[in-house]
């Protein structure tokens, strides 16, 4: 099963997943017409939507796409994707355990703050990053932080930025070596062959 | 699920899935953090990918690592990295007790 197949397999799933829950939900009126549902469903339906919740979010920071598609800084998006796997499972299991031991009146009340609170940090989360990106003027989706030394991924802070190198331009240049002074004329004679030598007898004789 | 126990059992690997926590790295930047051998690290790398804890990439000549882990299998690592330390620290007490000359 390709990256492709298996991400549409666990859209399918999840799809599937939440008709059911909603279905569920909506099919409660029928089942008890002109009066609620009795307390130990609503706390099972309740508690089974948490649940969920807590499977998705354990499954998020694990859900990866290849390196070289991806568009972001991968430092951030996977800072991004633990922090919203923590937070909505932490966010299901107080939704779930709220509807199960929490008084009735105030169970939905306090479930849907808990759950909500975990939404809104992950939004906060997301909005920090992309305020981030706008500090920094990238081009991606994310802020992109300065490469650390020995490493092709950015730094997960701008203190482990490496000193800047100085360019062409600021390096100083070195002195130009002294020109190769010429031989001395009896000397360049005595280093020329035999047969090229000015007043040889053999000058233009080769052999 | 045995494949992760084994993998999270070593100190080694564990430190590995730490230092992989800020971020994808190389194979030769994680290497240098350790005072091992490249072939071993190689086999505490493929221990990792088998458990389904990292995820390995080749771009062209290097490989870059990165972590693969739900958050369950991160809270596993924070209680063996805890517990595994509190046995250690037992131990090396233990050893640290003993008399020089006494016999393990």
């Amino acid at each position: 099963m390709n990256a492709t197949t298996s991400r549409a397999w666990a859209i399918g799933r999840s799809a599937i997943v939440a008709v059911l829950l909603i279905g569920a939900w909506a099919a409660m009126p029928l089942f008890f017409p002109g009066h609620t549902a009795p307390e130990p469903m609503l706390r099972f339906l309740g508690m089974l939507t948490g649940l969920v919740v807590v499977v998705q979010a354990n499954a998020v920071p694990k859900a990866l796409g290849p390196l070289a598609a991806m568009r972001c800084n991968p430092t951030t998006e996977q800072a991004l994707r633990r922090f919203a796997g923590w937070a909505l499972l932490l966010g299901g299991l107080g939704y779930a355990v709220a509807l199960l031991f929490a008084p009735l009146a105030y169970a939905n009340l306090l479930s849907g703050a808990l759950m909500g609170l975990a939404v809104l940090l992950v939004v906060a989360r997301y909005g920090y990053a992309m305020a981030g990106r706008a500090r920094a003027g990238a081009t991606h989706r994310f802020a992109i932080p300065a490469v650390r030394p020995g490493s092709r991924w950015p730094a997960a802070s701008a203190t482990d930025a490496p000193r800047p190198r100085p360019g062409p331009a600021a390096r100083p240049r070195r002195p130009c070596p002294a020109p190769r002074t010429r031989l001395p004329p009896a000397a360049a004679q005595r280093r020329r062959p035999a047969w090229c030598r000015a007043g040889s007898p053999r000058a233009g004789i080769r052999g | 699920m045995s494949s992760v126990f084994k993998a999270l059992a070593d100190p080694t690997r564990r430190k590995v899935l730490q230092l992989l926590r800020r971020g994808p790295a190389g194979a030769g930047e994680l290497a240098a953090h350790f005072d091992v051998s490249k072939p071993t690290m190689s086999a505490h790398f493929a221990v990792l990918v088998a458990a389904d804890l990292i995820e390995a990439e080749k771009q062209g000549r290097s490989i870059t690592y990165r972590l693969k882990m739900t958050v369950l299998e991160e809270a596993l690592l924070g209680f063996a990295g805890t517990f595994g330390l509190a046995v250690t620290r037992k131990a090396q007490d233990k050893r640290a007790a003993r008399a020089p000359g006494e016999k393990p």
